[in-house]
Formats: C-alpha cells, structure tokens, sequence
C-alpha cells in the first residue's frame, strides 16, 4: 500500500502525454494496414525493421529481468511474434513501444514464474551458460587489469542479487525506469499501474538498492 | 556552504530529487534548490547520480555481451522465421469427395463388388486372427510347446490312489528295526565271515593266559 507521505516524497504530478507517434508506432500502423488488406509478405518484411531497431532494446530489458540468455532469447521471439499476430489490436496513438513492451514483460512475468514454480519441484537450472558466461566477464576486454574485471564482476553479480530481491513491482518498476529510461508515465501504462504508484514503487526500489549496495560494500 | 536550516538533504529527499529532477520524470522537487546552494549536498547527490548511471551503462553492457550482433542477426532471422510459419498454418489436404470417379476402368457396381469383397475377406481374417490369438493365450507359457488347434489336450490319467493302512507307533518303528537289521545282516556278513569267532580264539589260546 502507498502512504500519502510517500506520495507527497516522491512529489505526483501528471505528465501530459505526447501526442506527436513514434517511428515505431507508424510503421506498426503501416504493417496493421498490410494485415488487415491481406498483404502478410509486405507486413513481415515491414515488422522485419520494426524488429531490427527494437531487438537491442528488448534484450536488454529481457535479460535483465530473467538473467538467463537462452530464456531471454525466447522471451524476445515471442513477445516479438505475439506483437506480429495481434498487431490488429495495436492502437496507433498508443506508442509501439509501449505495447510491445508491455507484451514482453508479461512473457518475462510468466517466464518468471514458471521458473520458480520449477525450482520448487525440481533443481534449479543452471542460469547461464558457460559460453555466456565468459562473455559477461570479458566485457571490457581492452584497458581491464585482471583485478579490475573481476571487481566488476562481483559488483555485477551484487546488483543482480540485490534487484532479485526487490518485490516484483519494484524490480519491474527499476527495470524500465533505470535500465530502459522509460518514464513513470510509460511504466504506468505498461504496467498497468497509476503514475503515483509507479513513483513510490520507483522510490522504493532505489532507496532498497541504495541500501543493498551499500551493506554489500561494507561487507565485503 | 552550510545550509539555513543547519540540515542536509537527507537520503530519501535524494533519491526524491533524482526521480522528480530528471527530465524524463517531468517535475522540479522543491527539494532541488537546496542543491542550487548546498555544495555539500550538491557533491553527494552528484556521486549518487554517478552511482546510478554507471549502474546502468553497466547493466548494459552485459546484457550486450551477452548478445552481441551476431546472435542478435541470427535471433532476427528466427524471429522472421517463425512470422512466415506462424502466417501459413498447416495446409489441410481436402479428402477427396468422389474417389470412384477417378478409376474411370471400373463402374459402380464393380467397385461396390470390390469393397464388399474386401470386407468380407477383411472380416474372416479377423476372425482367423483372433481365434488364434485366443488360443496362444491359452498355451502355457513355456517356449517352444506347440499345440495344433485340432489335437485337444490329452487329459492326464489318474494315478490309483493307494490307501495306506493307518498304522500305529509301534509297528512303524518295528518295521524300521527290521529293515535296518536286514540292512546290517547283508552289509556284515562277509565281515562275519573273515572275523574269528571269539569261541576259536579261547581255544586256541594257551591255558594260563
């Protein structure tokens, strides 16, 4: 529940929303057009661009939130797919972004939870692969001593651990805010949230990684 | 520079100023013009956004690692992959509606004669089938015993059944005797027979010893 105090912290204020639509949001009305006139072969290759300037952006937001790289791959493909097979639904003054993140979150939510609900029953599976994983470390490859990747690979992985722990709104709240610089006006209409809770859920989760973080840094 | 009211911006009015500060959030906190005077505040929320941002270009960079563009050019061809397969559902092949029509040599009537015969053929191989089925799960379950289907089972005669007299303890055990003295009478006798009686030796002996 959200105390009035927070709110007035946190300081609610409507942002009016833009009215001007997106690239993305014209061209998925262009390929809604192409559906809906039968001319699927057009639609494909026109979502094929949709596809290409999204796909970094939907990656980022999909590993993030289920930290597997096989997981997040096949999150992405769907949500992707699913945006294709319901772009009749698509609203044009509804930014692109916004829907189709909104349908990515919700695999990522699923996905989420049939992982828990596997790892109740059976053993956990191994987050990521090794392949992966040697990936992540290398990163930066060039002007990184040894000791100085490896720092950032713990503090990588204490992050990781401390955005795990944050509650589901939260988490999903920081995701897109931080990570993906969505404002609390988008994450309230992709997640269904009002504005004012999308803030105090905002506030929230950056006072507990702050903290987090700061614990981790006093322990280690 | 200390601030009028002795105090600093406290840790949540921070966090408060980042998320109402940035112009993507589309809001000024009134908390942000201590920040305008306060260098000391104005030096901590600095760090802080520092902080927050190196968080987030890190983040980026790993999930990019993970992907790089190679893997992100093969999951776009999959996705458009699975588009071109998802827009053609599976074709159904219609039955055809008038089969007869194509064999042009037969007519009606032959083709009826045909079906019918076939069932008819179909319906006593079944049967066939089944009797011997029926059979085989009969048969013991031994390998290798064949049985015909016409040679029924010779039923096995009867042993006669022989009525022991009932007999007591004593005649149980005086049959035991005997059949173990029998026994030993056989088995001793050439013994017997080698063995000096002890009626010989007294006599052979010399008096006095």
């Amino acid at each position: 529940m959200v105390s009035t105090a927070e709110l007035a912290a946190v300081g609610v204020a409507e942002v009016s929303a833009t009215a001007i639509p997106s690239v993305e949001s014209r061209t998925a009305a262009e390929v809604k057009a192409l559906v809906s006139r039968g001319a699927l072969a057009e639609a494909r290759e026109l979502f094929g661009v949709i596809v290409a300037r999204q796909q970094r952006r939907a990656v980022r937001i999909a590993y993030h939130f289920l930290r597997d790289a096989a997981d997040a791959d096949e999150a992405v493909q769907e949500a992707f797919l699913k945006a294709f097979l319901h772009i009749e639904s698509f609203q044009e003054d509804w930014p692109f972004e916004v829907w189709f993140t909104r349908i990515l979150i919700n695999g990522c939510l699923d996905r989420r939870k049939a992982r828990r609900r596997r790892e109740r029953w059976l053993l956990p599976a191994q987050s990521t692969t090794a392949e992966d994983q040697i990936r992540v470390e290398a990163v930066p490859a060039s002007g990184a001593s040894p000791e100085e990747m490896l720092l950032r690979n713990e503090r990588r992985a204490q992050v990781a651990r401390a955005i795990e722990r944050l509650p589901n709104r939260q988490r999903t709240v920081l995701l897109l805010c931080l990570y993906d610089e969505r404002s609390p006006r988008e994450v309230s209409e992709i997640t269904g949230m009002n504005q004012s809770t999308v803030r105090v859920h905002l506030f929230r989760a950056v006072r507990k990684m702050r903290a987090l973080l700061e614990d981790s840094r006093e322990t280690r | 520079m200390k601030p009028a009211d002795g105090r600093h911006l406290r840790d949540d009015q921070m966090i408060a100023v980042y998320i109402g500060a940035e112009p993507r959030f589309g809001r000024q906190d009134s908390s942000q013009s201590h920040l305008h005077w306060c260098t000391s505040c104005a030096r901590r929320y600095e760090e802080f956004v520092e902080r927050m941002t190196r968080l987030r270009d890190d983040a980026s960079a790993e999930a990019d690692a993970v992907f790089p563009p190679a893997r992100l050019e093969a999951q776009r061809l999959q996705i458009l992959d699975r588009l071109e397969r998802a827009s053609h559902p599976a074709r159904v092949l219609p039955f055809p509606a008038h089969s007869g029509q194509s064999l042009s040599i037969f007519t009606g009537n032959q083709v009826r004669r045909w079906i019918a015969a076939a069932a008819a053929a179909g319906l006593i191989i079944g049967l066939a089938l089944g009797r011997v089925a029926d059979l085989r799960r009969m048969m013991p379950q031994g390998r290798g015993v064949h049985v015909t289907a016409t040679a029924p089972p010779r039923p096995v005669e009867a042993a006669p059944r022989v009525v022991e007299p009932k007999l007591n303890e004593e005649e149980i055990f005086s049959r035991a005797e005997q059949a173990q003295g029998r026994l030993m009478v056989d088995v001793l006798e050439p013994l017997d027979a080698i063995t000096p009686q002890p009626q010989t030796v007294a006599m052979t002996l010399p008096p006095g010893r």
